[in-house]
């Protein structure tokens, strides 16, 4: 430029003195005002180019079988229709399995399940799109789907081979132990529920690429699989995302479909191309959380405490490998959970069903592996007569001895006894264990309509991908002549506060209030070779990334200041917008302009690798992750033993984050985890056919926690002066997905109150979720095995 | 039609009659502040705020725009987030902010316009008592119960109500009222297109529209005599699935909610008279006093955006073997009173359903209204006479969800002995049932436990339900057989 600009919108007002650059402070979400006021943009919202298209898909109507023929002469006769592709029109590759292929664009000929897109059509409206995707004439030869563990199992099919974690002889150890309890659960999957459904809109480039904006929390994986469907090099392809109306996991993988569905229409057609799911179809056509079947022996001494297990835990994946292989791998390195087990085998299965593919959500397998724990701490304590929670406690890893994982990784970091203290004193559990105690024995002597449990349970949550190259990251500094800085980083926004995390650190590190720095919407094109925004990694990796990407840019203008004004570099501070040394303050503006005048580059890249972490799948040894992310919760219910209906009353949660980036986030980020692990377990259930339709299709029939099911009294806090052991940004811990786990106390609860429904006698069998049905028939379940001449459950 | 956006009068000329009205605010309005998330009304994330004149000042509720069709909006003000843009955030928002209560922020849309509202219609609280809280709470979840979110847990949203519930306001002069012009021009506003109101014209030369909104019954009468293959429609929340789910083009609807004369509710002689314009939140606000028990049930009826629109005809004549009000009402031996040209008859409700989905109307015949004996209020008889009146819907989410059993029961007792009894389910049958078998069993009986214990035999005499994907047979057997066992003791206690 010729002229420098006028440093009006660079200076510091009072209000952005006051609030500083926040960090550690409860400062809003970026977006905040954008999303109170409608104007945030999602990409439904973004103004199309003219003439642009819809797209749709037709779905086989069958779970299982073989495509023999289409005629789609029908669709594309019908009115507003401008193109429809099969398999056959793909350039280049057809298959889109993010690291192992078995994910088909579109059907060639074997149907794996039901609704599994067969064809696509762009019309001029997705009214007409939607429409006339129905009217495809397709043959096809229905097989038997395998629906069941029982079906996958007879008939041998796993996505991906068998794994096991080993520790000690477990077999020996299990014939010594003085008591064994056999544990068998049923765990159900997840749907994500985001409230925008998957959406992608591609718009072609005069240089033969394309332009994708797609709600995903992997750019760089769209990016590369939009380049293989369209045969196209990946400098040709860029895919954009500002912001996502939620993910949890559900944009992962499962955005690239559509994304290459829009994109191949749109390079095809040389116009503009939207696809976006309806809902029934989206809960339809996308992966979900695995369903799970484990079993487990384990083996205890008198006083309860565990001295051998042997697990194994059976993911139904679905018809693909997809993101299997490490979510069932998750499942196993958390089926200790925070318990210090001397002698593990601990195996994983990855069963084959014909149904959509399951993926990632919020936990990736750690849930579902954490709940088998927590069963075999319940009912070791219960067949011993003793409180859990004095069970637990017993079995925690310790911090000198007993503190290594059947993965041989050795825990140094986890404070869960201060944890647990600390909840058990402000939640009193003692006090209310006895009052629950006194009801309940009421109750049941009386006939009363209402029981009440009560439980508490512990999280420790392993933090870094278990791919271990995933654990890198970039970003992107930019600062402009007018003091104001742009960021950009690998990572996306999901709601989850990413971006207002960053922002905070890159105006930490350069003394700027956040009003001077803009995180811009994460794109291929600035950042490359990206992983996912997924394991709750994106502030850990993404953070220091733009910290040092800002660094470099600041230690390029304190070499600026040690030269032009013969300072000595620590003499020289970045605050509240100015910079200042002995005798001497500029506003950062002001440095910028001469620095620029200077000719100092003011952009730098940053990049970030996870030290010390490596793990040898042969072996099952290693260390696969940097820390871990500990929290309790305490959960109290109230059950109507009529209806097998319960309230959650209260719940109280205390949660480590370390030294918190911005603590407003982080309790969002617990009290919702939470809710949504609840859902997982309570009234989220997922309903197939015998047809391998998914029959809870809608919200009208999937049950996600809706406001009445907050607990009334839900206190929720952050654990006080702690901080990460391990150099993770400012000593700050990961969060997103460690207090989804929380939700398990309430589970535990539930089978607490169960428990003593049926006089404290019986390990009560409740599969999750937990919905009324269940709990009734538990509750039946529990009195007759107290006295089997006792019908009914009221 | 004509319509109050926001603050821009706006004219639309012949909507078609399955333009939904979130489709025409994205698509035609270009207004993207209002988003789609299911397009059936179960999530909230399209709630608008519509007003309209009633009884003398602008009526403002919570409406899913993704199943409300915009041809029944004629004469309404239509409040969209998009209209809340102003230089300060509205009280709500700012509440909202300040409490971290958007986290993705799809929802957020649908939660401020949910509490821009329920604020404008509840006056200051002061929540310092545990009871007045409790109250508070409950009314925050009633004007909620439609918005789901995923990301927050509810609680920061929860915390922003209630740090406004205190806060002092005017309605007349809340600040939304600033971002339209204020309420007086509103008012005068929806007063002109009133007047300017086309229907009187629809029955002159010009061609039928496709959505009819006629003014009174006999209008009503002879539109839908004249085309009785054409759907009547209220609040559409049903009909609008064929729309956005079934993808079915709808070209003509009848609308029966602009006809002043079925807007009434009211009681005559004890009985109450409810018209088949009536929605089911202006019910719920009128049974609170006269028949709790109605209230308390349909705070459990789907959400409170689609009680401002649904009616209570209208889950009547939609015949659902699932639909919540028909087992109360009858428990209560409510009658229909049906219209057929200028011809009317009454039908005892009993005897309104024929099979599944199927109804004693005629073709061309309609549900006028609904006439609801009430329970003679306790405080005027000897309570030994007193008829009770039990209801309860059983579903794995207390909001927003369909009933794997919705149990009713209306029982008088003399001298201990049953002298009356009516028990009604939802969900146990093709229809909603009356327990005949069960209730000749018990009628004439004084309860004992061995009487007690034989109810669940009697009831499988009664319902055989099915197993789906809300619960199996076996469980709705049991929790009926359970909630009646408990009904009986209550009542006999």
């Amino acid at each position: 430029m010729r002229k420098l600009p006028e440093l009006k919108s660079a200076q510091v007002t009072a209000e952005d003195r006051d609030n500083g650059h926040m960090l550690g402070k409860p400062t809003p979400h970026e977006s905040a005002k954008l999303h109170l006021t409608g104007k945030a943009l999602y990409i439904d919202d973004i103004v199309a180019p003219q003439g642009c298209l819809h797209a749709y898909v037709g779905m086989a109507n069958v779970a299982c079988g073989r495509l023999k023929s289409q005629d789609l002469t029908n669709v594309a006769n019908a009115l507003g229709v401008v193109d429809v592709i099969t398999v056959k029109d793909i350039p280049g590759k057809t298959d889109i399995g993010p690291v192992y292929s078995g994910d088909a664009l579109l059907v060639e000929e074997r149907i794996d399940y039901f609704g599994q897109p067969l064809f696509a059509v762009a019309a001029t409206t997705r009214d007409a799109a939607r429409k006339a995707a129905l009217l495809g004439q397709v043959e096809i030869e229905a097989m038997k789907p395998i629906l069941t563990l029982a079906d996958a199992k007879l008939s041998n099919k796993q996505v991906r081979p068998s794994h096991s974690l080993v520790k000690g002889d477990s077999q020996a150890a299990l014939k010594q132990s003085m008591n064994t309890l056999n544990i068998h659960q049923k765990v159900g999957g997840q749907e994500h529920f985001y409230l925008e459904g998957q959406v992608s809109l591609a718009i072609p480039q005069d240089n033969g690429g394309v332009l994708v904006h797609c709600s995903s929390q992997h750019p760089s994986e769209v990016q590369k699989l939009v380049a293989q469907v369209l045969d196209l090099p990946m400098h040709k392809v860029v895919v954009d995302m500002r912001r996502m109306g939620g993910g949890f996991g559900g944009k992962e993988t499962q955005a690239a479909q559509w994304a290459c569905l829009a994109a191949l229409l749109a390079v095809r057609n040389q116009k503009a191309v939207k696809l976006r799911l309806a809902r029934s179809d989206d809960m339809t056509l996308t992966g979900k959380r695995h369903p799970f079947v484990n079993q487990a022996q384990v083996g205890f001494d008198n006083d309860g405490l565990i001295t051998a297990l042997d697990a194994q835990v059976n993911g139904l994946c679905g018809c693909s490998p997809d993101l299997s292989d490490a979510i069932v791998d998750r499942a196993m390195f958390h089926a200790d959970n925070a318990y210090y087990i001397p002698a593990a085998t601990i195996t994983g299965h990855r069963w084959f069903q014909n149904t959509v593919s399951n993926t990632a959500f919020r936990g990736f397998g750690g849930p579902q592996g954490m709940i088998l724990a927590e069963q075999m701490l319940d009912d070791i304590a219960r067949s011993l007569g003793k409180d859990p929670l004095l069970i637990r406690q017993m079995n925690l890893y310790g911090k000198d001895e007993r503190n290594t994982t059947p993965y041989h990784q050795t825990v140094t970091d986890v404070d869960l006894q201060r944890i647990i203290e600390e909840l058990v004193e402000s939640s009193d559990y003692w006090g209310r264990r006895e009052a629950i105690r006194c009801h309940n024995q009421a109750a049941v002597k009386s006939g009363g309509r209402y029981i009440k449990g009560l439980a508490l349970t512990p999280v420790k949550f392993g933090i870094s991908f278990t791919a271990m190259f995933l654990n890198q990251a970039g970003a992107l500094v930019h600062i402009y002549t007018d003091g104001t800085v742009q960021v950009n980083h690998g990572g996306t926004e999901m709601g989850q506060g990413l971006y207002t995390k960053i922002a905070q650190i890159v105006a930490a590190e350069l003394g700027l209030p956040l009003a001077h720095i803009e995180v811009t919407s994460t794109r291929t094109d600035k950042v490359p070779n990206t992983s996912p925004t997924a394991a709750s990694s994106g502030t850990d990796l993404n953070g220091q990334a733009a910290r040092k990407a800002a660094l470099t840019i600041k230690q390029r203008l304190i070499d600026y200041l040690v030269e032009t004004y013969q300072v000595a570099a620590q003499d020289i501070d970045f605050s509240q917008g100015n910079v200042c040394w002995p005798k001497h303050q500029i506003t950062f503006a002001q440095l910028t302009q001469e620095a620029y005048l200077a000719r100092i580059s003011m952009s730098a890249t940053g990049y970030y690798r996870t030290p010390k972490i490596y793990y040898d799948r042969e072996q099952a040894k290693g260390r696969p992750f940097f820390y871990y992310s500990c929290g309790a919760s305490v959960s109290e219910v109230e059950v109507d033993t009529y209806t097998g209906t319960y309230t959650v009353s209260q719940v109280d949660i205390l949660h480590d984050v370390g030294e918190s980036i911005n603590p407003g986030i982080d309790l969002g980020q617990v009290e919702g985890g939470f809710i949504q692990g609840m859902g997982w377990l309570t009234t989220e259930e997922l309903v197939w056919g015998q047809d391998g339709r998914l029959q809870t299709n809608a919200g009208a029939s999937y049950k996600i926690p809706a406001v009445g099911d907050t607990p009334k009294q839900f206190n929720v806090a952050l654990l006080k002066d702690s901080k990460n052991h391990e150099a993770t940004i400012y000593h700050s811990k990961a969060v997103g997905e460690p207090p989804f786990m929380h939700g398990i106390s309430v589970w535990s609860a539930l089978r607490d109150a169960i428990w003593a429904f049926g006089g404290e006698k019986t390990n009560p069998q409740l599969d999750a979720p937990a919905t009324p049905e269940r709990v009734l028939w538990a509750l039946q379940e529990a009195k007759h095995q107290a006295d089997p001449t006792a019908r009914g459950a009221s | 039609m004509r319509l109050l956006l926001n603050q821009t009068a706006t004219h639309i000329i012949e909507p078609a009659a399955h333009t939904t009205l979130l489709q025409w605010l994205r698509e035609s309005g270009h207004l993207s502040a209002t988003k789609e998330g299911c397009a059936v009304g179960d999530c909230g994330a399209c709630t608008v705020i519509v007003g309209r004149i009633y009884q003398g000042s602008i009526a403002y509720q919570s409406v899913n725009a993704c199943i409300a069709l915009l041809g029944s909006l004629d004469g309404t003000h239509v409040i969209t987030l998009d209209g809340l843009q102003g230089h300060k955030l509205h009280p709500v928002q700012q509440a909202l902010l300040d409490c971290h209560a958007s986290q993705c922020g799809f929802c957020t849309p649908g939660f401020v316009m949910s509490l821009v509202v329920w604020w404008l219609n509840t006056k200051p609280s002061v929540l310092s008592s545990a009871k007045a809280f409790a109250k508070h709470r409950h009314g925050v979840e009633l004007a909620l119960s439609g918005n789901l979110c995923r990301c927050t847990g509810y609680q920061p949203i929860l915390l922003a109500a209630d740090q406004l519930a205190p806060m002092d306001r005017d309605r007349n002069e809340d600040p939304l009222f600033e971002l339209m012009g204020g309420y007086e021009r509103c008012f005068s506003q929806l007063q002109t297109m009133q007047v300017h109101t086309p229907s009187s014209l629809s029955s002159i030369d010009i061609q039928t529209p496709a959505y009819q909104s006629p003014s009174s019954v006999e209008e009503l009468a002879l539109a839908y005599e004249a085309a009785p293959n054409t759907r009547l429609v209220a609040g559409s929340t049903d009909l609008a699935l064929d729309i956005t789910q079934g993808l079915k083009s709808i070209n003509g609807l009848i609308d029966v909610s602009s006809v002043a004369s079925l807007q009434h509710i009211e009681v005559h002689n004890n009985q109450m008279h409810v018209g088949a314009g009536v929605s089911l939140s202006i019910v719920e606000a009128f049974c609170e006093q006269r028949l709790p028990v109605m209230t308390h049930l349909l705070a459990r009826f789907a959400s409170r955006q689609v009680r401002n629109r649904a009616t209570l005809v209208g889950n009547i004549a939609n015949s659902s073997p699932i639909a919540d009000t028909p087992p109360l009402l009858l428990v209560l031996d409510a009658k229909l009173l049906l219209q057929q040209g200028m011809n009317q008859r009454t039908i005892a409700l009993k005897d309104f359903y024929l099979g599944y989905k199927q109804n004693a109307l005629a073709l061309g015949e309609f549900i006028h209204s609904i006439i609801m004996p009430l329970p003679l209020p306790l405080i005027d008889q000897a309570p030994a006479k007193a008829m009770q009146v039990f209801v309860e819907k059983v579903s794995k989410r207390v909001e927003d969800d369909i009933s794997a059993t919705c149990v009713a029961m209306s029982i008088t007792i003399e001298d201990k002995m049953i002298t009356q009894i009516d028990i009604a389910c939802g969900g146990m049958a093709a229809i909603p049932k009356m327990a005949t078998n069960t209730q000749d069993q018990l009628l004439g009986k004084i309860l004992t436990p061995k009487l007690l214990s034989q109810v669940p035999a009697m009831l499988a005499q009664d319902y055989q339900p099915i197993d789906d994907m809300r619960a199996s047979a076996a469980y709705r057997q049991t929790v009926t057989a359970n909630l009646i066992q408990g009904f009986l003791k209550e009542a006999c206690a």
